[in-house]
């Protein structure tokens, strides 16, 4: 309670009287200097810590911890010559002192006093010879002092007198970058990654800030250096820049002899193609990860090559692509899974290059190491491929043997697009109405209804227009299933104007849709014509007309209500009355 | 192959035909043949076949309800009409020739079934405010898909003294003590509550009534006079407890003071009039203007601190020579519904008056779910729940696709409770 009232009191003083309430504060605490100082100096009252630093100092002229204490509070009052002279007392009574040394070669350097912080520079470097510690210490605080020119001659000086060429050099090329010689800032850090690689990539850090206008320099600099650095620092620089392509060219062109740094310039390439999608990266990402599946494990290269495979195919590098993953497909070692992954990829590849008959070598290639499931599988791809391209002999080939769902199916669509109508209807129907995916089955039964809505044994047109369907061509097979339609009974002629308008619409063409609907819509062929007016009614709806939609619908309800398309025409029907939400 | 239960179900409705190809249907029978709505497992859509039976009234038709016979089927003279409105809606009808006909009549005849007159459809009004979609209210979503006319009445509508012209009236979730369904305080700020305070609060202004409780008030009397007076009424939801929470208040401040200014009076259960109410007494009140509970009515309290889970409940069975209203309100092809939540899922049997008929109830649970009582000349009906199809409703939930449950028992009650004032009044004996 008395100190509390004479604290009071002091403050009640010192506001009448105007004494600052720091040195009232003073007055009160009468805890050591050194904890003042500190506590002063965390408040942010440097002034205050200064003088409770030099009481310290007072009684203890060498004490480490007030010296660099008053470095601290004194720099940022812009009084660093105060501290030179506490510097100079201390060491008059410690001339051996390493940390007094350092602080003194700071002080001096960041106070301009260039000659004295070279002379205590000496002094530290002749008490421990061969450190590098005493040149740095000065130019960093020369620098800070922005006084480049000495911090230059500081690390010159050291590195002279070190005698080692490499000695300081990640801090003179940063002094060398300072003064905007970036050709010289190239040497150093070549010199500084060849005494120790780590700073390779500090190396391409600093210089890839380089002003565009620069590059060349350093692109010069590097050309001309000998040091086994400059490729790997060159590649790498110029994937930062931009030039993943350039960059991979010079790596791969010069990769270091020994595993181990090639193995680490390739990762460090791989790193920089990293989002970086066009196809020339892409390409160069391929090629990079191929490389560096050549130093790795064969388990860690396999995965390797797959994710080099997969960037050339990204690229669009199909040929790339497919080299890399018959490598893999048929390397014995794959496990199981990579394998079968690299020859469905492989395939995958070559099939969408339309190369059907590389495809059938790599085919053969790689069925030994598939199941049975999975032969059979890739088996229909190929033949698939090669019924498109009207390779029907190999096709058949191929499959002969599948007696599984998918493999009728393919048997029967292999006869249609050849025309063979009654092979196909026999084949599709073996498949049967059930599939794994429900839009196999669809599509499977849609097929048979027409088969059998057309109602000929063979018709070559049919085949080819549904081969135009089957290589995209859809202008071609309208065509076609226009063209066909005109010879067939009204059934055949309706199922074939149906699909038509069904690919007409696939592709935008609503007018088209709906005349060729229109057309499809007759009382001759029952089954199109409920669809047709299904197809119809949709598109009324979408165009806003309900009461038409409706008509089509009750209409088709009421004369079709067998049809298989009724459950989804009642529907469809619910929502254009607006009985169920989303209708209307 | 036929099975044991329709090879009965075949020598019980000897000389029934199926329908494939309905067109021929007509030519192939005779005069009087009649078309029988089968409501039992046969029946491909049966929400939408009471649609057909509606329609087929408003035509003109006359026909009768089976009650107790394959699920409450229907029979009506053949006509093209009725066959058009089947085919077009996926309805299973059957066609019988007069052998046939005659088989049935001696059926119900014989068993634990009637066959109720239905003479002219209904005219039906919904209670619900102008901007409400149909997908709000099970009762206007279920008509909306069967097919069933309504019109749309609110406050200015009954206090006009609007539902003299309509037969049936039904209410759904409107909070008839006027305290917005007590959503004030938890949903504060929502555009949607502001929406409906704004509506109620204007309705009431216009309509000269200080507040929207007084407002309210005066059109649950103007509903029990529409009673009173003969007219049917079917509720579900709040609008059951509340709606006898409103009659038995007259007088008495049982609303928040966000609804009318001044708190609820302490003493308010004390005394509310019961006399006035349709179905319930002595029950206490929910005193928190914050929770979205009224009384302890329900058995449920959905919203309040005793939620009690969902279970099914089961329809009871009434014999149909001697009970025919209770029966139609239950013609169901189950007999056990899953339960579903509403602001007022079920009613506490303790809180029921002596005299009202229990429709169907959870065996053991101290609530009911389905109530019928006669008032005056006319009928009323409480189902508690807010969606049959959607048991655990929230705010903001997608409505209800009813093509997706063309079979819903749940439903179903909803459509026989439209389908009873189509019934011959003097067949009616409860």
């Amino acid at each position: 309670m008395m100190w509390r009232r004479l604290i009071v009191r002091s403050v009640m003083l010192a506001v009448v009287i105007g004494v600052p309430v720091d040195i009232v504060a003073q007055v009160r605490d009468m805890s050591p200097p050194m904890a003042r100082a500190q506590s002063a100096e965390r408040r942010g009252q440097y002034a205050e810590a200064a003088i409770q630093y030099n009481l310290v100092l007072d009684e203890r002229p060498t004490d480490d911890a007030a010296l660099n204490g008053l470095e601290r509070v004194l720099v940022p009052l812009g009084r660093g010559a105060e501290l030179a002279r506490r510097l100079a007392r201390a060491l008059d009574s410690d001339s051996l002192n390493v940390g007094l040394l350092g602080l003194a070669v700071r002080t001096f350097a960041g106070s301009g006093q260039a000659d004295s912080a070279a002379r205590y520079a000496e002094r530290w470097a002749q008490i421990e010879p061969g450190i590098d510690g005493p040149y740095r210490e000065w130019a960093i605080a020369a620098v800070e002092g922005r006084d480049r020119e000495s911090a230059r001659r500081a690390l010159e000086t050291g590195r002279r007198i070190l005698g080692r060429p490499g000695a300081l050099a990640p801090e003179l090329a940063q002094v060398l970058q300072l003064d905007g010689n970036w050709a010289g800032a190239t040497q150093e850090w070549l010199r500084a990654a060849e005494a120790q690689p780590a700073y390779r990539m500090s190396a391409v850090a600093a210089l890839a800030r380089a002003p565009v206008t620069q590059r060349p320099a350093i692109r010069t600099a590097l050309g001309g250096a000998r040091s086994v650095e400059a490729p790997p620092v060159r590649a790498l620089l110029e994937a930062r820049w931009g030039d993943i392509a350039e960059g991979t060219r010079i790596a791969l062109a010069a990769l270091p002899a020994g595993a181990d740094q090639a193995v680490i310039l390739l990762r460090a390439m791989v790193e920089e193609t990293k989002g970086h999608e066009q196809p020339p990266a892409l390409r160069a990402r391929g090629a990079l990860l191929e490389a560096l599946a050549a130093h790795e494990t064969p388990a860690a290269g396999l995965r390797t090559r797959m994710d080099a495979a997969r960037a050339y195919a990204d690229a669009g590098d199909e040929a790339n692509a497919r080299r890399l993953l018959a490598v893999v497909a048929a390397d014995p070692a794959a496990p199981d899974g990579i394998a079968t992954s690299a020859s469905a990829t492989l395939l995958g590849v070559l099939l969408a290059e339309g190369r059907a008959d590389e495809a059938d070598r790599v085919l053969t290639q790689i069925l030994p190491s598939l199941d049975a499931d999975e032969r059979e599988r890739q088996s229909r791809r190929v033949a698939l491929a090669h019924a498109r391209r009207g390779n029907f002999g190999r096709a058949d080939a191929l499959v002969a043997a599948d007696s599984s769902v998918a493999g009728f199916d393919l048997r029967g669509r292999i006869r249609l697009l050849q025309g063979d109508l009654a092979g196909a209807t026999e084949f599709l129907r073996l498949a049967g109405p059930y599939d794994t995916q429900r839009e196999h089955a669809v599509e499977r039964v849609t097929l048979l209804v027409l088969l059998q809505a057309v109602g000929r044994d063979t018709m070559q047109a049919l085949g080819a227009a549904i081969t135009a369907i089957e290589v995209g061509d859809t202008a071609d097979a309208i065509a076609r299933l226009g063209a066909i339609a005109e010879g067939l009974e009204p059934q055949g002629a309706a199922a074939c104007r149906l699909l038509a308008g069904h690919l007409a619409v696939a592709v935008g063409d609503t007018a088209a849709a709906t005349r060729l609907w229109r057309s499809a819509n007759v009382a001759e062929a029952p089954a199109s014509a409920a669809e047709a007016r299904y197809s119809l009614a949709r598109v009324e709806r979408l165009g806003g007309r309900a009461d038409a939609a409706r008509e089509l619908l009750e209409s088709l309800l009421l004369e079709f209500p067998d049809s298989a398309i009724v459950p989804e025409a009642r529907r469809l029907y619910d929502q254009v009355r607006g009985a169920t939400p989303g209708g209307g | 192959m036929m099975d044991r239960r329709d090879f009965i179900r075949a020598g019980a409705t000897a000389g029934a035909l199926w329908i494939p190809a309905p067109r021929r249907i007509l030519s192939a029978l005779g005069r009087g043949a009649s078309f029988v709505v089968p409501m039992d497992e046969a029946q491909t859509n049966h929400l939408k076949a009471y649609g057909v039976a509606f329609r087929a009234l408003e035509r003109g038709e006359r026909g009768e309800w089976l009650l107790n016979y394959r699920g409450g089927a229907f029979l009506f003279p053949a006509s093209e009409g009725l066959q058009r409105d089947a085919i077009l809606n996926g309805v299973s009808i059957e066609a019988a020739d007069d052998v046939s006909a005659a088989t049935i009549r001696g059926e119900v005849q014989a068993t634990n079934a009637d066959a109720v007159p239905l003479e002219k459809a209904p005219k039906v009004a919904v209670y619900a405010p102008p901007d409400a979609a149909p997908w709000d209210d099970a009762v206007t979503m279920v008509l909306q898909y069967a097919g069933i006319k309504y019109d749309r009445v609110w406050d200015p509508e009954v206090i006009g003294d609007g539902l003299a012209p309509f037969d049936w009236l039904h209410l759904h979730h409107e909070d008839f003590t006027g305290q917005f369904s007590k959503f004030v305080i938890n949903y504060a700020g929502s555009p949607w509550l502001q929406a409906m305070m704004d509506l109620n609060r204007g309705t009431a202004q216009r309509l000269g009534y200080p507040n929207v409780p007084a407002v309210k008030h005066a059109v649950a009397s103007r509903i029990a006079a529409f009673v009173d007076r003969g007219g049917f009424l079917f509720a579900m939801c709040t609008a059951t407890e509340t709606l006898d929470l409103a009659l038995a208040s007259e007088g008495v401040d049982i609303a928040a003071a966000y609804a009318d200014g001044t708190p609820m009076n302490p003493d308010a259960a004390a005394q509310l009039d019961w006399s006035r109410a349709f179905a319930f007494s002595g029950a206490s009140l929910e005193l928190s203007p914050s929770l979205a509970v009224f009384s302890d009515i329900d058995g449920h309290q959905v919203n309040g601190i005793n939620r009690q889970p969902l279970g099914a409940f089961s329809l009871f069975n009434f014999a149909a020579k001697i009970d025919p209203v209770p029966s139609m309100l239950v013609q169901n092809h189950r007999q056990v519904i899953p339960d579903f939540y509403g602001l007022t899922t079920s009613f506490r049997r303790t809180a029921i008056k002596p005299g009202v008929t229990v429709l169907a109830d959870e065996a053991g649970a101290p609530w009911v779910k389905y109530i019928h009582g006669d008032r005056g000349q006319g009928t009323w009906t409480f189902f508690g729940g807010h969606d049959p199809e959607d048991p655990q409703h929230a705010i903001g939930d997608a409505p209800t696709d009813l093509s997706l449950h063309p079979h819903s028992p749940g439903y179903r009650l909803i459509l026989n409770n439209v389908l009873f004032p189509a019934a011959k009044k003097k067949e009616l004996k409860t």
